[in-house]
């Protein structure tokens, strides 16, 4: 917590750590018997809030004692409301409304046709339900109310995930809605040992955050100091995963992810029977999956789906994307403008040839051109879809030819950072491509100083790193720092056949890890 | 001393690169004078270095090339070292001057004649040199000259020399190829003196300077390989003819492949295309004198015949080794007479006594330059015939019948 401290001072916020975050909540106060007292309260509390509906009635065919439906417009099923809740209430007679005692769990055990019924003594709690879609139901002279659930809303549905799609697998993504994400993940996994923990974090938004994980598989220790966390993140608001996952992860300085995010239920179902642990958060399609170490990021679903000798050919070429996308500028840098005698002769020529006239040191053409890259990527997330065109039009014709035709950039310059923009697409994982973009700047830098000597300086300043960093208390590196035999079954280069993985990765399960029964497999064999 | 944090320790680790050594000198790749070929000559007591320096944009270049502009240009310049000479030459080339690319070295006879050794120091102890460049003289020539000649095809002449003497060192026995650690090698050797191939221009080498040599279908004027240049120590003394090379080639088992020729009558003959030939070399003491004994296995294949014999048969196969092998006994039998003549042990009989008896070598490696030529030399050939090519006879034996 040394560096929060340096950072607030660095940015002068010391003198506000005694400042009051929000408007303090009143103390916990039960409801009232008087039913016009409680909505005047609910009324007061809200601040006449234009969404909260009051619909105040006669509950009774006959008689009827007066009461008060509650909900928020938008949040909640109205279909439902009036079949399930308004249509019994007021059809019911009088045996059900009389006794006033009783009127609510009478109520409640007999009348309402809807699921999930709690009861509310508290405006606190009252509150709380009511914002999050429950539909409130007061009584005159019952200091108790019910909360019915009968959210809905206007939900997307689930669709293809848009950032990580495979060829062969499922096509079925997370949406924004909590319940769903679940749902999903209970489909993917029917086991009673799967465990879901939900815990609302923001004190404002009040969002959901479910721990998903498989009892028996998940590490307690993992297991603990994810709770640990989760419990002491005191935030206004959480409003995707990335707020959680900058709060949780282990090491603040660093370009690597060390939490894996995916919109995909069957990586995080995966995942979950690999003993990892998995972190919905409400209103987000994107699911945490810990520990994360560097082979996940390396890995994709597709591995898994499709033939295993294929999927090790396929992981080996994503290394090769992956050595280029972070070193091919920079060794092209540091070839050409300190180590020729490298080159074969003829090679030499053609790339001198390439070069001449070009008025700029290598670095500053190479910088040139990555950044421009860049800046073209970037610009292409943020452009509606309409003139997205435009922009690899210009990309392309006007950087990309023109430079080269007026003889600004060398032509092998254009082949080199393309070659890097091809590659970094080839990396599964969006998060790990990033650090890989901001190091091959860094190491363009120490190649156009040092040549290919800074280079492997950088690198061994990378692999330093890697070395030092921790996916709950697992280290990134393995299976390969410290080395694990077993796990080389299913690592950043091969992937044996599935009907050879007998154990779960060590990297994380250390117990009940074992996977198939190798006698099964013998009889399956057989037959 | 408190240690500096985290960040400042990266500062200071970042720091220690800037006094490290390793790579200082950066040099954008169109700021150089990539040299292909060099040229050494003896003008007056100086040297005179010439050196080919590439025009990247006329050899690979998308716009203008082909325009008829050299491909290399040469620039010389005389120095009473190499070095001085190197020194003055940047005064006239564009860029600084980059030998890690050179593919050949020229030696021109006259420089030779007076020694090489000089010229040598500098090559060996240039850390942009590589080792794998060939060294070659200019046959009554000088390196200027040679390296004045537009080449064909291969547009750039330092890889032409050195690719076509690549070719040719493995498909003709007569071309030696020398790669700088066999020049210095066999200087420093006292056993084997140093052999270096010869560089000759065909036809008008006037017109060869010209782009006009490119634009005949005949090129005017040619680059070629041609005869063993034998030194004594780093003094060239004498050429050996076409015959005496191969012969040298079979005895240093320098040959992979190479073409034969037997005679069988009136300007009729068989052409054998050696592939395979392996030399072994072995030395034994009779009466206190080395008897040198060569031991040369040889597998050859018919390629060509005009000859009336009758190739069907075992006998005239076993007649035409057997001739193969007189004749192949006669080359390296002029070839040492040569080298005996010259004072000049080129086959490394010296060396081959130093390992196998020592004694001998020590007591007398002094006066090897005249036992040399007192030296006997036995030869064994074992010369097979395996395959007569896709017909049997030849084809005017056919004609006759």
């Amino acid at each position: 917590m040394k560096l929060k401290a340096w950072v607030g001072q660095l940015f002068g916020e010391s003198q506000l750590a005694n400042a009051s975050s929000e408007p303090s909540s009143s103390a916990p106060t039960p409801l009232l018997e008087s039913l016009q007292s409680n909505l005047a309260q609910i009324r007061q509390a809200l601040g006449d809030s234009g969404d909260i509906v009051i619909r105040e009635f006669k509950a009774g065919k006959t008689q009827g004692i007066p009461a008060a439906l509650i909900y928020t417009d938008g949040l909640t099923d109205s279909a439902k409301v009036q079949d399930m809740v308004m249509r019994p209430l007021m059809l019911a007679t009088d045996e059900h409304i009389d006794l006033r005692n009783e009127t609510t769990e009478r109520v409640k055990n007999q009348l309402l046709t809807i699921g999930d019924v709690t009861d509310i003594d508290q405006f606190q709690t009252l509150y709380g339900s009511l914002l999050a879609g429950d539909t409130v139901i007061l009584f005159e002279g019952a200091a108790t109310a019910l909360a019915l659930d009968a959210r809905g809303w206007k939900e997307r549905s689930v669709d293809e995930p848009t950032t990580q799609a495979t060829i062969r697998g499922p096509k079925e993504g997370f949406t924004e809605t909590i319940k769903t994400n679940i749902g999903l993940l209970r489909r993917k996994i029917k086991s009673t040992d799967m465990r879901i923990e939900l815990q609302k974090i923001g004190r404002l938004s009040q969002t959901d955050v479910a721990l998903v994980y498989i009892n028996g598989l998940a590490e307690e220790s993992v297991l603990g100091q994810l709770r640990h966390r989760l419990k002491h993140i005191d935030i206004d608001a959480v409003f995707e995963s990335g707020n959680i996952e900058e709060f949780i992860q282990d090491d603040t300085i660093s370009f690597f992810p060390t939490i894996l995010n995916t919109e995909r239920p069957d990586v995080i179902a995966a995942g979950l029977v690999e003993g990892r642990v998995a972190i919905i958060v409400d209103g987000t399609p994107f699911v945490l999956l810990v520990p994360a170490l560097f082979t996940h990021f390396m890995q994709s679903p597709d591995d898994y789906y499709q033939r295993a000798d294929i999927a090790t050919l396929i992981r080996m070429l994503r290394l090769i994307a992956f050595f280029l996308a972070l070193l091919a500028p920079s060794i092209y840098i540091a070839i050409t403008s300190f180590h020729q005698e490298m080159l074969p002769s003829p090679l030499l020529i053609s790339l001198t040839a390439a070069r001449s006239g070009v008025p700029f040191p290598v670095f500053v053409e190479a910088f040139v051109m990555e950044l421009t890259f860049e800046l073209l990527r970037e610009a292409g997330l943020r452009m509606p879809k309409a003139i997205g065109q435009a922009i690899s039009i210009v990309g392309a014709l006007v950087l990309g030819e023109a430079a080269v035709q007026a003889g600004l950039v060398s032509p092998a310059m254009v082949i080199v950072v393309s070659l890097t923009a091809i590659t970094t697409f080839v990396i599964p994982s969006i998060s790990l491509a990033v650090p890989i973009r901001i190091l091959r700047f860094m190491l363009m830098g120490l190649s156009a100083m040092f040549g290919l000597y800074g280079i492997f300086i950088g690198i061994v300043y990378i692999m330093l790193h890697l070395n030092t960093l921790r996916s709950f208390g697992v280290p990134y590196l393995k299976p390969y720092a410290p080395f694990v035999l077993g796990d080389q079954k299913d690592g950043v280069l091969f992937r044996v056949p599935v009907w050879a993985m007998f154990l779960r990765s060590f990297a994380v399960a250390k117990r009940n890890i074992v996977r198939q029964r190798p006698q099964q497999t013998r009889e399956r064999g057989e037959g | 001393m408190k240690l500096p944090n985290r960040f400042g320790r990266l500062l200071l680790a970042l720091a220690l690169l800037l006094v490290a050594t390793g790579c200082w000198d950066r040099h954008e790749l169109n700021n150089l004078a990539i040299i292909s070929a060099i040229g050494f000559d003896k003008h007056g007591d100086k040297i005179r270095v010439t050196v080919q320096v590439l025009d990247p944009d006329e050899v690979a270049g998308t716009t203008g090339g082909g325009a008829g502009k050299a491909p290399v240009i040469t620039y010389e310049e005389e120095g009473i070292t190499v070095d001085d000479a190197f020194g003055r030459l940047t005064t006239k080339a564009p860029y600084p001057l980059y030998l890690s690319h050179v593919r050949m070295v020229v030696f021109g006879e006259t420089l030779a004649r007076g020694g090489i050794a000089k010229v040598l120091d500098f090559l060996s102890r240039d850390r942009q040199m590589r080792t794998d460049f060939y060294l070659v003289v200019a046959k009554k020539r000088t390196a200027r000259e040679v390296l004045g000649i537009f080449t064909q095809i291969e547009k750039i002449p330092g890889n032409k020399l050195y690719s076509s003497l690549r070719t040719a060192s493995q498909e003709w026995a007569p071309v030696q190829e020398t790669l700088l650690i066999d020049v210095i090698n066999d200087l420093v050797n006292k056993g084997k003196q140093l052999v270096l191939t010869g560089v000759q221009i065909e036809g008008d080498e006037k017109a060869g300077g010209t782009p006009k040599n490119n634009e005949n279908i005949r090129s005017i004027a040619r680059l070629s390989f041609n005869g063993i240049a034998v030194f004594k120590s780093d003094k060239l003394i004498g050429w050996l003819t076409e015959n005496e090379s191969k012969g040298y080639s079979y005895i240093r088992d320098k040959v992979k492949r190479t073409i034969g020729n037997v005679a069988c009558g009136q300007e009729k003959y068989v052409s054998l295309k050696v592939i395979r030939s392996e030399t072994k070399q072995s030395v034994r003491m009779e009466g206190g004198e080395p008897i040198v004994r060569l031991r040369v296995e040889i597998e050859a294949d018919v390629n060509e015949s005009t000859c009336d014999i009758d190739l069907e048969k075992d006998e005239a196969i076993a007649e035409l080794e057997e001739e193969s092998a007189r004749k192949l006994n006669q080359l390296i039998d002029s070839s040492i007479n040569r080298a005996k003549r010259m004072k000049s042990d080129i086959f490394g009989f010296g060396d081959l006594l130093e390992r196998n008896e020592p004694g001998y070598w020590r007591a007398h490696q002094d006066q090897w330059q005249t036992l040399f030529p007192e030296l006997e030399v036995e030869t064994e050939i074992v010369y097979r015939i395996r395959r007569i090519g896709t017909r049997t006879n030849s084809l005017l034996k056919e004609m006759e019948e």
